[in-house]
């Protein structure tokens, strides 16, 4: 059940319509408890059946870390948990890419075995759900949160449906109050929901989709296409990736609003970053910022020197890359993250004793710069986030540095341009609004409610009109 | 002062919110009147590339007769109606669409009445399975896209048989209510959004479709059994009996009245089927086509053909329609047997 599909707008208001006329507060949770278990088993209702055997593996856990009180023990529950989450992700995700690769390896060995995968489903969202099981029980064994005593309201927390499947990482310290909070029915808070369901249809079906005409052809046979065409279709991937991710995660928090929840912002104007550090703060802000707390800052973080800090840098992006995908080209992807990230940072060292060129590069010329050099090392990298292979990225990248004649984009160029004008308007419109905390409200109160309205409902038709045929399953859909 | 401002920013965002919806509701609702009642080209584009076909073959001949052949995706498949211009004076064009039953052919005379398009012949298809009222629903139930009807054409459904109409004016309501996703295919078009350069894209829907309105099919072999096994699991129901239906008899009736009406002569034709489909015919089934047969014959007073057996089983991929060579078979035999005859009828009549 995609989120830009009718079945999800009917599946949606049918839940919305109950909520809000349930008058209790915790039949509502068991209502969205109902509604996120059918949400999920319309993909496979097995699978749907492990999530919640594991999440309430996970509260038993955390509810027996409360109990006892030796570190050992508590240690102990951690662990369990801690393999009982990372086993079923590695099981369901990595078993056949490091089979692959042990047989590959034993290949260029000398021994000579063929590999069969085996047929393993891979639950829909296991690599999002599983972080978040982890914040929780890593929270509570910290002793920042204590364990919730309401079985409901952790279920609810795992399976919400806004957020099962792709995100955006929900932390139990944010979401559990929210649970036991008693809702009301909140005028603003429908219009920002719809206001972004809106928003979110328009990114995926107008612009992702539409990208997705440029980006497939090119990637499945770079050799045959120019290299015009294939610094196209790595730009048009950038965007792509971005409309389809940040489109999802809209109408994940549109939805959300619409049920009187919060959750967190995922995008903040990523290619308006001036550096890649601002841009890893600004892309996919759920995951980099658990990324932050429960990998790189456990491994160190950067208190223990420069160059302990850029191991731990690299450490921590090749893992995120490897949790994009079971493939040596996501893993590629993550180290030269993290190589960017730890460039950046001996950039940085090497600024200081500069101050003219630091005051140069802080002008908005130079700020410019950066950005479009920040922009090109992710349109570069991202090639590597779509190749088929690792071999098949290196052909694309030799294709985009190595100028040569081949065939055209498929479709002609002005679809394009209107969309890569659409990012760039949405972007600078984004950047006025999120001046200050207020400007957005003031922004929002300011414009009448029919040029709200209508701008709302002009951009749902128009995803609708411009969508190129059959909708496409979310990118992050994969993860 | 606060609690104002509370109440005020509520209000503004109530309003907002029904904004949307009434402002998404309005654009469905224009967009539905111009769908369904002006623009042809956005609700029906498949016939409207037809009819523009079927006028620049007439314009290259002014004065020869036209034959007109409607059906469903039998005759557009199986008919290659050049093969008839160049043996006669005659324009003979293929106006078969895909799924086309006795409904929307009635709809389509209407349309070419009210377009001013001329024909002198009209060469129906009956296919006998659109007349059974033997299975728990008819094809036109099935296969009639109510959506490519105006409100006016699909008020007809009305009236039309209750197992028959339900499907094709759920369609049409559908696609009423919400265009912008039913026909949003169409209206992207119409915008000119995603123009694929020459030869590099997507097939067009109705792609190739030759000036003749004739569509080869070029078919994998190995896709041959897996067609056969579809076609069957969608046809055999309806050979082993039947009853004649009534609301798309009518129809049928309907058509022949108003090709008369514009001073067109019909021939009916039963499409050639395989020995994969002829055979499933039970006696009951046999005697029952043969009856509607005979009426057509005497009753109404046209003429009918009986092509069923006319091409080998190795004219078809799925028993029922053509490949190219056997399209070529079947139009080089209508055009001798019955095409010819029509047109010597007709200059009799006229002489």
């Amino acid at each position: 059940m995609l989120f830009c599909t009718g079945e999800y707008v009917l599946f949606l208001a049918a839940v919305v319509t109950l909520y809000w006329l349930t008058p209790w507060r915790r039949p509502r949770v068991w209502l969205l408890l109902v509604a996120s278990f059918v949400f999920y088993a319309s993909w496979n209702k097995w699978l749907a059946l492990l999530v919640t055997a594991t999440s309430v593996a996970d509260y038993l856990i955390a509810r027996g870390m409360d109990a006892v009180q030796r570190p050992r023990d508590r240690r102990g529950l951690l662990i369990a948990s801690l393999v009982m989450n990372l086993g079923l992700l590695c099981y369901f995700k990595y078993t056949n890419f490091f089979l692959s690769s042990l047989y590959e390896t034993l290949n260029a060995l000398g021994a000579s075995y063929t590999f069969h995968s085996l047929s393993i489903i891979l639950p829909v969202g296991i690599s999002f759900y599983t972080f978040e099981a982890i914040n929780y029980t890593v929270d509570v064994y910290r002793g920042k949160m204590r364990a919730v005593r309401q079985l409901d309201y952790f279920l609810l927390f795992i399976l919400f449906f806004p957020h099962l499947v792709a995100g955006p990482i929900v932390r139990a310290k944010d979401f559990l109050p929210q649970a036991a909070r008693r809702k009301r029915w909140s005028w603003p808070r429908v219009g920002l929901g719809l206001g972004l369901l809106a928003v979110g249809a328009f990114k995926k079906l107008a612009i992702a989709d539409r990208m997705g005409l440029f980006v497939d052809p090119v990637f499945a046979a770079p050799d045959q296409y120019s290299t015009v065409a294939c610094w196209t279709a790595a730009i048009a991937f950038t965007l792509q990736v971005y409309c389809d991710f940040s489109g999802y995660s809209d109408m994940a928090l549109g939805s959300a609003h619409l049920l009187g929840y919060k959750l967190v912002i995922n995008f903040r104007m990523p290619f308006l970053s001036a550096n890649i550090s601002e841009f890893w703060r600004r892309w996919h802000i759920s995951l980099s910022s658990w990324l932050r707390d429960y990998l790189f800052i456990p491994l160190g973080g950067s208190r223990h020197g420069f160059w302990r800090t850029q191991r731990n840098l690299l450490i921590t992006m090749t893992l995120a890359g490897l949790w994009h995908g079971a493939n040596w080209q996501f893993v590629v992807w993550g180290l030269l993250q993290g190589v960017l990230l730890a460039g950046h940072r001996i950039f940085q060292k090497l600024l200081e004793p500069l101050k003219g060129m630091r005051e140069e590069l802080a002008t908005p010329l130079g700020t410019i710069v950066r950005i479009a050099l920040t922009f090109a090392s992710c349109v570069v990298s991202f090639v590597l986030f779509r190749a088929q292979s690792l071999r098949a990225g290196g052909d694309m990248l030799a294709r985009m540095f190595i100028p040569a004649d081949g065939l055209r984009t498929p479709l002609f160029m002005h679809a394009f341009w209107v969309s890569v004008g659409a990012v760039v308007i949405g972007h600078m419109f984004g950047r006025y609004l999120s001046a200050s905390p207020f400007v957005w409200q003031r922004a929002w109160r300011n414009t009448p409610a029919l040029v709200l309205g209508a701008a709302a409902a002009a951009l749902i038709v128009l995803a609708l009109v411009v969508r190129p045929g059959a909708t496409r399953a979310f990118i992050y859909f994969q993860f | 002062m606060a609690d104002c401002r509370l109440k005020s920013w509520r209000r503004h965002n109530r309003r907002a919110a029904f904004w949307l919806l009434g402002a998404f509701a309005a654009s469905q609702l224009v967009l539905a009147v111009v769908v369904d009642q002006g623009s042809l080209e956005i609700r029906d584009p498949e016939y409207v590339l037809l009819q523009d076909k079927l006028r620049d073959r007439e314009a290259e001949a002014p004065d020869n007769p036209v034959a007109v052949f409607l059906g469903s995706s039998r005759v557009a498949h199986g008919f290659d109606a050049a093969r008839s211009r160049a043996e006669s004076d005659a324009t003979v064009f293929n106006f078969g669409i895909p799924g086309s039953g006795p409904y929307l052919q009635t709809v389509i005379l209407d349309r070419l009445a009210q377009a001013g398009v001329r024909y002198d012949i009209l060469v129906l298809e009956v296919l006998h399975t659109f007349y059974n009222a033997t299975g728990p629903r008819s094809l036109d139930h099935s296969l009639l896209d109510g959506a490519r009807l105006s409100a006016g054409e699909a008020a007809g459904l009305l009236h039309y048989g209750s197992p028959v109409r339900t499907g094709p004016l759920r369609r049409w309501f559908y696609a009423r209510a919400l265009p912008s996703n039913r026909h949003q295919a169409e209206l992207r078009d119409a915008l000119q959004i995603d123009v694929f350069r020459p030869g590099r894209g997507p097939t067009p829907p109705f792609e190739p479709i030759d000036p003749f309105g004739f569509r080869p099919l070029e078919i994998p072999t190995d896709k041959w059994e897996e067609f056969t096994a579809l076609a069957h699991r969608q046809y055999d129901p309806y050979f082993a009996r039947f009853r004649l239906d009534p609301a798309p008899w009518g129809r049928l009736l309907m058509a022949i009245d108003q090709a008369r009406g514009a001073g067109a002569d019909v021939v009916i034709v039963l499409m050639p089927e395989a020995t994969g489909f002829r055979r499933l015919y039970t006696s009951d089934c046999r005697d029952g086509i043969a009856e509607m047969i005979r009426r057509l014959r005497d009753e109404v007073g046209v003429t009918v053909v009986d092509a069923r057996d006319w091409v080998e089983d190795s004219g078809f991929y799925d028993h029922h329609h053509l490949l190219p060579p056997g399209a070529a078979a079947f139009a080089d035999r209508f055009h001798s047997d019955a095409l010819l005859p029509a047109l010597e009828r007709r200059a009799k009549s006229r002489n």
